[in-house]
């Protein structure tokens, strides 16, 4: 299991107190969470993670702060801060709508993989993430080609059932790449995890 | 049997389904899938619609699981210090030099190993099932719509694009790059564009009838097949915009056709199919093509009865129901998805 996630599961009481803290009042403080766990989740994949613990909570204070920033609408100051110009987690006009849905459905997605088998987990990332073929994944994996497959497959099952359960509509999503708008109803569900 | 043993039986079925579709799914896209694999596949979404079903929705899950190649990037801008300088600025410049340094150290190793990072496999296949209409977007900026029982395949190179349209119908707005001609090719005959707009559709896998919105393209015999590509190769078409045509190995029909018309052929894209006065057997025959239902005419003297009107997409019903109602002719269904069309009293 992913240390981000566990510690992010864990803490997550801690974690929204933190980040209700520094929010404006009516910003929805789970999806600065899950901004937040995208985020530390993302480093972790790339194994520079040493402190999962104190990092995640550093990572989900800065979300909120350039949450904040943003929606005061005040410019960015002096200090260079990646996480606010990079991350959106509001959009303003423009292709605003656009990136914020992606946003979300990124968050969907990274909490639908963290919770997948490990050797199932992998194979999805390297094939969905990385954009290996199923000839390299076996070969980094040490499985078959046909191994490979099957992970990935069954990824896509239960990442599938996830989804649906949270209470997004896939259907919304792909269409998305046949240049249609996504439906604005494809929102996560609010419960907490058990 | 008790309605609980059904509940058993039913749940392990649908995980079974969607797994299968899901295996077809994320092998779409390889080489190795090919004629074969298409083949294949399209006969498992023909034998159910639960398939069809579990196929368009997992798709829809796998094409929008593409946002995760986003964590790449949001990796790289995420900041991680070390514990202890968390709350300390002085101590936090120093780190950050660091990091930069230890950036530059990856980036030259990584260059080393790693030359380039895998690209996306430029071939994919693309299918749709009985009823189902679908737009792709091309990484070239051409737009692909598929209509109703489609398989293509796509290849973009960098001196070429190549589309193999192996059945159905598809329309090509291609996106205008003079040093990669876009080609269309089927087991009948292949279409040659640089940038423009046209529909190409394989009738009874021999006939290729290409329809041309804007621009201007050129067909020639060229067929995908093997057995077929040493037979003697006729001059190519060049064919305007407002034109059809209709091409195999021994026929070669260029026909001008009005903007209406044409209109009326690619109406299809909208999701409706329009008749100008066509026999109701040519209606029966293209209906045909967007559901599983085997519709029949029983009297020969209603083959030739003219009918107009529009048919939308999937709702074959409403057409019966207009063919009851205004044109007079008996609906009968019989059992398993037959439907029978006689004249009424």
């Amino acid at each position: 299991m992913s240390e981000i996630y566990r510690v992010f599961m864990k803490h997550k009481p801690a974690l929204r107190r933190l980040v209700r803290r520094h929010l404006a009042p009516g910003v929805d403080a789970e999806d600065v969470l899950q901004e937040a766990f995208v985020k530390a989740y993302a480093a972790e994949l790339k194994n520079v993670v040493e402190h999962p613990k104190p990092f995640l909570f550093q990572v989900a204070r800065n979300t909120a702060l350039a949450d904040l920033r943003r929606s005061q609408g005040s410019p960015i100051d002096g200090t260079v801060d990646f996480e606010a110009t990079a991350l959106p987690t509001h959009t303003t006009a423009g292709d605003g709508t656009e990136a914020l849905d992606s946003r979300r459905k990124l968050r969907a997605f990274t909490m639908a993989v963290v919770r997948l088998p490990p050797k199932c987990r992998k194979a999805f990332l390297l094939r969905r993430m990385e954009g290996l073929s199923y000839k390299q994944i076996a070969n980094r994996m040490g499985i078959s080609v046909s191994a490979a497959e099957k992970h990935v497959a069954l990824g896509l099952v239960r990442c599938h059932a996830f989804l649906v359960e949270q209470g997004y509509e896939p259907d919304e999503f792909g269409r998305t790449m046949d240049g249609e708008t996504m439906h604005q109803s494809a929102r996560p569900g609010r419960r907490d995890q058990p | 049997m008790s309605k609980g043993t059904q509940k058993v039986v039913e749940f392990p079925d649908r995980e079974a389904i969607e797994l299968e579709a899901a295996t077809w799914i994320v092998r779409q896209g390889e080489e190795d899938f090919g004629v074969d694999g298409a083949a294949a596949l399209a006969a498992w979404l023909k034998a159910s619609e639960r398939h069809r079903d579990a196929y368009r929705r997992l798709t829809s899950t796998w094409e929008a699981a593409e946002v995760l190649r986003e964590l790449d990037d949001i990796a790289d801008s995420v900041e991680v210090p070390a514990p202890d300088a968390l709350w300390s600025p002085a101590r936090r410049g120093a780190l950050l030099a660091m990091a930069a340094a230890l950036l530059l150290a990856v980036g030259v190793v990584q260059f080393g190993v790693l030359p380039q990072r895998p690209q996306p496999d430029p071939s994919r296949d693309y299918v749709t099932a009985v009823g189902e209409q679908r737009t792709i977007d091309l990484a070239d900026g051409t737009v692909v719509r598929l209509n109703t029982d489609t398989a293509l395949s796509v290849h973009l190179a960098d001196d070429a694009r190549r589309v193999r349209l192996l059945q159905g119908e598809a329309f090509f707005e291609v996106a205008h790059d003079p040093d990669r001609p876009f080609t269309v090719s089927s087991r009948a005959g292949s279409v040659r564009a640089v940038g423009t707009a046209f529909a190409t559709r394989l009738k009874d896998r021999e006939v290729l009838e290409v329809t041309v919105a804007e621009g201007r393209v050129e067909v020639t015999f060229q067929s995908d097949q093997p057995d077929l590509a040493a037979a003697p190769q006729s001059a190519p078409v060049e064919v305007a915009a407002g034109n059809t045509v209709l091409y195999s190995r021994d026929r070669q029909e260029v026909a001008p056709a009005s903007e209406t018309e044409i209109d009326r052929k690619l109406s299809w894209r909208d999701g409706v199919v329009i008749f100008a006065g066509e026999s109701l057997r040519t209606v029966v025959d293209d209906v045909s093509r967007y559901t599983d239902l085997e519709i029949s005419i029983a009297d020969e003297r209603l083959e030739s009865l003219p009918i107009g009107g529009y048919f939308r997409v999937g709702e074959t019903e409403a057409l019966f129901e207009s063919l009851e109602l205004v044109f007079g002719i008996n609906v009968e269904r019989v059992g398993d998805g037959r439907i029978v069309l006689s004249p009424g009293v």
